[in-house]
């Protein structure tokens, strides 16, 4: 089955991509970014605290990185369902 | 120099520790059988599995510094401390296995890479940049080796009351001889059970440090009492993590990681893409829960073992494991630390000795030296690194962490290289060349004077720097030649 691909300029490689994968790109992208951001939730000044009299900031970014794994694993079955590793042998 | 307020177990740690390091020696022994061939040596032949290949790269980047100089860090700093890598840890294989780890895996495989310079070289069609590049490695790891086998010096003097220097020496010998032994397969396999070790040791150290403090949430309660502004940014007695900084360490622990030629060399190892991003996941699991506890655990140890000095942070968690767990289960934790370090530095041994003997000697020197000389001086070299870095470790040129972010800057220029490389096929060889030497000269000056960065750290301009000249220079030259253009994208 043919895949929808995305096209990139000719001097990026690889110069298109499926388009599943840049969904996978934007989600990682939107975790990855999320914790540049100051804020209370992230970086931050002011007192602000969550269970355990943890600071929020800290639960937020155990929240990223279990959405980061869960994602990954996630992306690696749907690579595997999609048969893109048999593609490579 | 003894540890501040350690009650010392020399025999239960000395039983446990040799058994440990008689298994990693048997571990070399067996690996020596198949090291035979330079392949072998360097990339264990490209028949990494998922185990082998997500343990490996977990267990390579994070050193003992993640168990003693930064929890020691964290300690003075507060909840801040954590941002030196919880926010992004599960990301430290997903963004370089992304960027470049993908290609790396099938290129490695189809043209038979050993080293980052091979790659370098063939992909910029430059032996300078193998030489330079060949150069830098020498010239960074070793140090970085060194900061390795001063966490060991310090547990052994805290656990058994032993001068440093033996601990240092008996950390740096032990694994010089089963890398010697059997290369990077030796290194790959004791990664497994060293991997596994770190992550036991930093939930227990947690464990032990919050039923010494009475529990997570009195220790906080204690902690709030006393420092309010250490459940803020950037932290506090030590104002550390102010945001520049934050965000330097969110890109440095992934991003630039893959520039370090022993992470990078990790992808040459694996069987195929399947085994890249199964081992992304067993990565990303190992280094999340190391630090979220050990970290956690050295901000419940101000409450647990409080008034250790500023000066004397890198004993924070061997004074926690030996007031809160028995000797044995502590022993063993020293033990997992002990891996940290040596899963760290097997690794390195087997890339500096790369850099060496593929690098400068067999590419640079006499390329029509046999596979059997150059395996020779590959073992030559693993020893005589080894040794340096031993010494390196009995010298004690600084802390544990401030050598680690001095290497982590002074490689990390090499990711702008290989994710240009990798990824836009008009990078030439004129501007990697130039690139590369202005982000080295760039990463040694704003390293000495750190008030030209705002407070990000030395590598971040430096790498702006690389980035811009690498793109210029590289468009006001001719392109690459038909044939690494055919080579390394078709």
């Amino acid at each position: 089955m043919e895949r929808p691909v995305i096209r990139l300029p000719e001097s990026f490689h690889p110069s298109e991509m499926p388009r599943f994968i840049v969904w996978w790109i934007i989600y990682f992208a939107v975790l990855y970014f999320l914790v540049w951001i100051p804020g209370k939730f992230n970086y931050t000044n002011e007192l602000f605290l969550g269970p355990l009299l943890i600071p929020w900031f800290v639960w937020t970014w155990i929240i990223v990185n279990i959405l980061t794994i869960v994602g990954s694993f996630i992306m690696y079955l749907q690579f595997k369902s999609y048969g893109l590793f048999e593609e490579e042998e | 120099m003894q540890g501040p307020t350690v009650t010392p177990f020399p025999g239960v740690f000395i039983t446990v520790v040799s058994i440990y390091l008689a298994g990693v020696l048997y571990l070399g022994w067996i690996s020596s059988k198949k090291a035979l061939n330079l392949n072998e040596f360097f990339v264990m032949g490209g028949s990494a599995g998922i185990l082998l290949g997500g343990l490996g790269y977990f267990a390579t980047q994070y050193s003992i510094s993640t168990f003693l100089g930064v929890p020691g860090t964290i300690y003075n700093v507060g909840w801040a401390g954590l941002a030196v890598s919880v926010p992004t840890a599960a990301f430290s294989m997903l963004v370089p296995a992304a960027l470049v780890g993908n290609h790396l895996v099938r290129l490695g495989k189809k043209h038979g890479f050993l080293t980052l310079p091979d790659y370098f070289a063939d992909r910029y069609e430059s032996k300078a940049i193998r030489v330079i590049t060949a150069i830098a490695i020498i010239i960074f790891l070793i140090p970085y080796m060194g900061a390795q086998t001063i966490g060991a010096g310090t547990i052994f003097n805290t656990f058994t009351g032993w001068p440093y220097w033996v601990g240092v020496c008996i950390m740096g010998l032990g694994v010089t001889i089963y890398c010697f032994m059997g290369g990077i397969r030796g290194a790959m396999y004791t990664n497994i059970t060293q991997g596994i070790l770190m992550v036991i040791t930093a939930v227990l150290t947690f464990w032990g440090a919050a039923n010494l403090a009475g529990g997570v949430e009195a220790a906080n309660k204690a902690l709030l009492a006393a420092d309010p502004k250490a459940f803020t940014m950037p932290g506090s007695p030590r104002a550390y993590m102010f945001y520049p900084f934050f965000l330097s360490n969110v890109m440095l622990w992934n991003l630039f990681a893959v520039g370090q030629p022993q992470l990078a060399t990790k992808f040459f190892l694996m069987r195929d893409r399947r085994v890249l991003w199964g081992a992304v996941i067993a990565s990303g699991i190992g280094m999340f829960l190391s630090v979220i506890f050990m970290y956690s655990a050295a901000v419940v140890g101000r409450v647990a073992v409080p008034g250790i000095p500023p000066k004397m942070t890198d004993w924070v968690v061997p004074t926690l494991v030996s007031k809160s767990l028995h000797p044995i289960i502590g022993s063993v934790l020293m033990a997992g630390v002990l891996a940290a370090g040596m899963s760290t530095i097997d690794s390195v041994i087997v890339a500096v000795s790369g850099a060496f003997a593929r690098d400068l000697y067999q590419q640079a020197i006499n390329p029509k030296a046999d596979e059997k000389t150059v395996l020779n001086i590959a073992k030559v070299a693993t020893l005589l690194v080894g040794i340096a870095a031993t010494l390196i470790g009995i010298y004690r040129p600084g802390t544990i962490f401030q050598i680690i972010l001095f290497v982590f800057g002074g490689l990390g220029i090499n990711t702008i290289l290989l994710v240009l490389g990798v990824r836009w096929k008009r990078a030439n060889k004129y501007g990697a060349l130039s690139g590369l030497i202005i982000g080295l000269i760039s990463v040694i000056y704003f390293t000495k004077n750190p008030a030209l960065t705002k407070g990000f750290h030395a590598l971040i301009p430096a790498a702006i720097i690389t980035l811009i000249v690498m793109v210029v220079v590289s468009l006001l030259t001719p392109p690459p030649s038909k044939e690494v253009i055919e080579k390394h994208f078709k």
